[in-house]
């Protein structure tokens, strides 16, 4: 397949996937395109041995793990840093990780509810969210969800249903909020 | 019901369960309701990930993502361990070891080449430098001369032993003991591995070299004044001539390695220095402050007095007394590293300059702008005045002329 076959077939389903993992257009942009990038530059050693989607995927989901960990080493340093600076002990200054990941814009949830079920997703750490969106919205096995994230295919069924119990509960609490 | 329950329940929806396992949980789903309840939430949860609308790609997202391609773009690395706060401070220490690395490296004395075939000595900076490297021709110079000039010419002496000094023979006779130290270096570069050690008497007769010099002070009280000059004269001409012959040089003062500086490796500008100029002095200080008010102007006036009028020079010429500042940072750093109490004046740097002087318990006559430079005129406080930095020590300084001509007024 060519580059440019690539790109066409995988653009949009990385892109989605980016925009589910990140809660918001720009970074999902971002995350896409980098992952894109390796993508193309890997393209000549792609053996076939899974789907293309399901290789672009892979590529998608490790950036953005990788990004994920530098984000949270960025503000560990940050706060041990702080926390020098400041003499704080540095509990004070945790920082949540997800709480400047801003929602989806309205405009782009159509169906009722989505945009409630994107925030839930937010909450979900990076490996689980990654584990929902690609069984539910990919349609992955657990096979190829434990060879993508590296995880075994037990890791995968348990965490998965850990991921849907915090989801219903999260779901439930919303619907029940007025 | 348990987790384990729950769990086969989301592998059951997923159809990842073991046949024998479907079978069991199927039997179990339909004798149970609350099984059955927990399986529709399961669903519900699926479900709606499931209808998350799809998105379109942004306009221009294909566009921009050709447009890094073609700029051969990496992806995004995030594979750096230290946040970009700190990024900084660690690449600026690390480039300062590297600096001081390289500075260390180009910064090691430069030798001499051996003359004669016999050897060489190295060259040492001032600070280090033995007396054979130091300017004989400086007042009291000579005096060190005993000791350094023995260390000097041991080492070269080590190193050759046929250096020719035997013109010096004659010289050594009758010279005073004043003089015998200049000679023990040479003697010493005689006596080749007998050379005199380091504080040890020329007179004791105990090394080759010292053995020749058996003068004391008999010629101290038999010589003349002019045959002593004479004598010393000669002295230093024999040695110089030695110098010479054995390549050691004199370095000249404040010589520094050759390499580039500090502040040359890092991108700095190179330390700006006061030039010095002649200038006429004007009358009339004008633009310090603190003189235009009362308090303490009737004692300025008394030692302004005592200053040579304007024309002649407003006293001593002190370029090292002074600072001139052009920015607030300068003038706050250096006013902490003189350890000066409470925090330095305002100033508005956009306007002019500020000078500070250096010495402490001074005073701040004048500024006075001229033709070619300011003239800044400060004096010593008198034992019962009290001093405030930032108040005595302290002016604004009018941009140009650029050249600062600063002088010590205070009384001899």
């Amino acid at each position: 397949v060519s580059e440019q076959e690539f790109l066409e077939q995988t653009a949009g389903l990385v892109y989605n996937l980016a925009l589910r993992l990140t809660g918001n257009r720009s970074d999902a942009e971002d995350l896409a395109q980098d992952a894109l990038l390796r993508a193309v530059r890997a393209l000549p050693g792609f053996r076939g041995d899974s789907q293309l989607s399901t290789w672009a995927y892979r590529i998608t989901v490790n950036a953005w793990k990788n990004r994920v960990r530098a984000e949270k080493r960025r503000k560990f340093w940050s706060t041990v840093t702080l926390g020098l600076v400041s003499g704080s002990d540095g509990e004070k200054m945790e920082v949540d990780v997800k709480a400047d990941e801003p929602a989806l814009d309205a405009g782009l949830e159509k169906a009722e509810g989505a945009a409630a079920v994107q925030a839930a997703l937010l909450t979900l750490d990076g490996d689980d969210r990654a584990i929902v969106l690609l069984r539910e919205i990919e349609e992955k096995s657990y096979e190829e969800i434990g060879a993508m994230l590296d995880l075994p295919q037990g890791t995968v069924k348990s965490r998965l249903f850990r991921a849907r119990a915090k989801l219903k509960t999260i779901l439930q609490k919303t619907a029940a909020t007025p | 019901m348990t987790d384990e329950t729950r769990e086969q329940l989301s592998a059951y929806l997923d159809g990842a369960l073991p046949e024998a396992e479907r079978a069991e949980l199927q039997a179990r789903l339909a004798a149970s309701a609350e099984l059955r309840g927990a399986l529709e939430d399961l669903k519900s949860v699926s479900s709606a990930v499931k209808n998350l609308p799809k998105a379109p790609l942004p306009s221009g997202f294909m566009a921009r993502l050709s447009a890094r391609r073609a700029r051969g773009d990496a992806p995004r690395t995030d594979w750096v361990f230290l946040p970009p706060e700190v990024r900084p401070v660690v690449a600026a220490m690390s480039c300062g070891v590297v600096a001081l690395a390289i500075w260390n490296k180009v910064a090691v004395p430069p030798e001499v080449k051996p003359v004669h075939a016999v050897g060489y000595a190295p060259v040492y900076d001032k600070a280090s430098a033995p007396v054979s490297q130091v300017d004989l021709a400086k007042p009291g110079a000579a005096a060190d001369l005993g000791i350094a000039g023995a260390e000097a010419g041991a080492r070269v002496g080590q190193q050759t032993s046929k250096v020719n000094v035997d013109s010096l023979s004659s010289l050594q006779e009758t010279a005073p003991a004043s003089d015998m130290k200049r000679v023990g270096s040479i003697a010493a570069v005689r006596g080749g591995s007998g050379g005199r050690a380091p504080g040890q008497p020329i007179d004791g007769g105990t090394s080759a070299g010292a053995s020749e010099l058996a003068l004391t002070d008999r010629s101290r009280t038999t010589m003349t004044e002019e045959e002593r000059s004479a004598r010393n004269e000669e002295l230093f001409g024999a040695l110089e001539k030695q110098k010479k012959a054995m390549g050691l040089r004199v370095l000249p003062r404040r010589a520094r390695p050759s390499g580039p500086s500090i502040a040359s490796m890092m991108g700095l500008p190179e330390p700006r220095a006061i030039p010095a100029a002649p200038v006429v002095l004007s009358a009339a200080p004008s633009l310090l402050k603190s003189n235009a008010g009362g308090g303490p102007a009737s004692s300025d006036a008394a030692l302004s007095a005592a200053a040579p009028a304007p024309g002649s020079g407003p006293g001593r010429l002190s370029p090292d007394a002074g600072l001139v500042f052009t920015d607030a940072h300068s003038l706050a750093s250096s006013w902490v590293l003189l350890g000066l109490p409470g925090d330095p004046p305002e100033t508005d740097f956009t306007s002019g300059r500020l000078v500070m002087i250096k010495p402490s318990a001074t005073k701040i006559l004048s500024v006075t702008p001229g033709p070619d430079a300011v003239v800044v005129v400060y004096r010593s406080l008198q034992p019962e005045e009290t001093s405030d930095p930032a108040r005595d020590r302290v002016a604004p300084l009018p941009s140009q002329p650029r050249t600062v001509l600063i002088y010590d007024a205070s009384p001899r």
